[in-house]
């Protein structure tokens, strides 16, 4: 590559991702799913203020009321307005999508680098460890770290976190495999750029595209895992609003008080679409192979 | 074949092995003293002398994990602190309440899954595949156990045409073992439907691409043939290992949906360990579940080379 083609590259890549966002508005899935997630960004970092009421007073008077005026999605065993709870729990499963998310890429990126770019010891190791955490199913590796680590909405996170990194090594790993054999990281080697400069200059922009469309998908599962989890008792502790913690009491009430498990119900699975949507919306935006 | 079996062996076993110590691992994430942990609930100073001396747990990591990867090999996970059972007897007990379950909510994943699939490829674009594609959605976004309340709340609260949990064995009565199992069967299957749905939509129409359909349709074979004869078969490969792989998974997501319906199977066995601070059931649980999975993709590995002419040759 020669100098002036080496400095066509930023431009071509500024123009490449100009043309990767313009896909990405002009995919509907993206732009649904990315409407879905901004709506319940705006609910959990505003909760305070759209909330009816305080999601953990109980109100005697009102105990399993059917959704009504005062109370649009009706109130819980202990008279708890479900809509404040509904709304503050959007809190719990947020941060357990992002978090745990952010968790296993910082981790399994790195390392999934490593393994595609250098090969040989290092490959074999790491894709035998991400092997080992692959054959324990999601769910079942969160729950078992869960209850060893005990249950907290943090420790979910992390358990949750801990059984997605394998998923990102692996596409890290593919990705890097294919970027190495490019005649750039040729000539970036023959110009004296070390292995470090390479790795994060060269092939990690290069791993980021698919690395963020995996991420988006894997934070649908997590935010499924999270609920899962404080379904079992395993993730956020009570009082504190959470999904899955509130359909794990709506179960006992089922007859008298429908409304306790539909609700939560419905906010899971429309936050669990809307990252699905943004996931297929950004892998058709940003894979070319797509 | 031999040399792809015991080339996948090769890397089986040191995964296994790998598995085995992140499961010995888990103990030492628990806080403070690990004998007093895996005793659990148990006070008893003679039970904790026990299995201090059972694990030896003065002795180093490596010795630890060298007696208990020694009793592992020789069928003993230990012994459940709360039902003072053997695990390895639990474990028989319950593997084939969770095998019955996943082998029924295959079917329905088969059942529902392959004809949405074949049909939504063949009238692709049409209002039926955007169906399809609504419902493989759904599929993967709805969670198990909220599906599953909702099927109680309808069948067994409101039309109470079904029962709303428990088991009964088939030895008891096949009917009603049946019936027990429709709903976990359809609340653990929808998933697995939908996986199954999207791979056979995008493998059929891949295989209606083909030169060999396009050569039957210039030869006048009807197009009901092309499908059934010629672009099934080929499509279907791919899905057989999938659904190999996904009868690993329905084991996992198992643990959810006999939780809701109270199925005492391997799912209810390791949320019962970890709420009696049973550790020792939790990681049989895992490993288990572990080594299930691992076979599954052997089993799905052979599968493919065997259906697969070219790579068979």
């Amino acid at each position: 590559m020669s100098t002036i083609e080496a400095a066509q590259v930023p431009a071509q890549m500024r123009a490449g991702r100009r043309s990767e966002i313009r896909r990405l508005f002009g995919e509907p899935s993206a732009v649904i799913g990315g409407t879905i997630i901004l709506f319940f960004v705006i609910l959990a970092v505003f909760a305070t203020w759209i909330a009816p009421y305080d999601p953990n007073t109980p109100d005697w008077m009102a105990i399993r009321a059917a959704p009504n005026a005062a109370h649009w999605f009706g109130t819980d065993d202990l008279g708890r307005d479900v809509l404040s709870r509904v709304i503050f729990g959007t809190q719990a499963s947020l941060a357990a999508g992002m978090v745990s998310v952010t968790v296993a890429v910082l981790i399994g990126l790195p390392f999934g680098l490593i393994a595609g770019y250098f090969g040989g010891v290092a490959d074999m190791a790491i894709s035998r460890v991400a092997d080992a955490l692959l054959a324990c199913p999601f769910l079942v590796l969160a729950i078992a770290l869960a209850a060893f680590l005990g249950p907290s909405l943090q420790n979910a996170m992390i358990a949750i976190g801990i059984s997605a990194i394998p998923v990102f090594v692996r596409v890290a790993r593919a990705e890097t495999l294919v970027v190495r054999t490019e005649d750039y990281i040729a000539a970036a080697r023959a110009q004296g750029l070390g292995h470090l400069a390479i790795l994060t200059g060269q092939v990690l922009p290069n791993v980021l595209a698919p690395t963020i469309v995996q991420a988006t998908l894997t934070m649908a599962i997590a935010v499924l895992a999270e609920a899962s989890l404080a379904f079992l008792g395993l993730g956020q502790l009570p009082p504190a609003p959470s999904w899955g913690a509130m359909l794990d009491v709506a179960r006992q009430f089922l007859g008298e008080a429908p409304w306790m498990a539909l609700f939560p119900g419905l906010a899971i699975i429309a936050l669990v679409i809307g990252f699905n949507l943004i996931g297929d919306g950004l892998n058709s935006a940003l894979n070319p192979r797509h | 074949m031999k040399t792809l079996l015991l080339r996948r062996l090769a890397v089986l076993l040191p995964t296994l092995l790998l598995v085995s110590m992140m499961v010995f691992g888990l103990q030492k994430l628990l806080p403070g003293d690990p004998a007093l942990a895996l005793a659990g609930e148990e006070r008893n100073p003679e039970v904790i002398e026990y299995l201090r001396h059972k694990y030896r747990f003065n002795e180093p990591i490596p010795v630890q994990y060298g007696i208990w990867l020694k009793a592992l090999v020789h069928g003993d996970f230990g012994t459940s602190v709360r039902t003072r059972l053997p695990i390895g007897t639990m474990l028989a007990e319950k593997l084939p309440v969770t095998i019955e379950l996943a082998i029924l909510s295959m079917l329905v994943a088969l059942l529902v899954g392959l004809p949405i699939g074949i049909l939504a490829a063949l009238g692709r674009g049409t209002p039926l595949d955007y169906g399809a594609s609504l419902f493989g959605l759904a599929g993967l976004s709805i969670p198990h156990f909220w599906l599953g309340i909702m099927l109680i709340l309808l069948f067994s609260v409101n039309l109470g045409w079904l029962p709303a949990g428990g088991f009964v064995p088939p030895t008891e009565s096949i009917g009603r073992n049946l019936i027990s199992m429709l709903m976990p069967a359809l609340v653990l299957g929808t998933g697995t439907a939908a996986i199954m749905m999207r791979h056979v939509r995008g493998a059929m129409i891949e295989a209606m691409k083909q030169d060999y359909v396009r050569t039957a349709r210039a030869k006048g074979v009807r197009e009901r043939t092309i499908v059934l004869r010629h672009a099934l078969p080929n499509a279907l490969i791919p899905v057989v290992t999938l659904g190999t792989l996904q009868f690993g998974e329905l084991l996992a997501g198992a643990v959810l949906t006999e939780q809701v319906f109270s199925i005492p199977g391997f799912g209810k066995m390791v949320v019962d360990g970890v709420f009696s601070r049973d550790y020792a059931v939790v990681q049989a649980v895992v490993l288990c579940t572990a080594a299930i999975f691992l076979l599954m993709s052997l089993i799905a590995d052979i599968a493919y080379v065997l259906l697969n002419p070219r790579l068979r040759s």
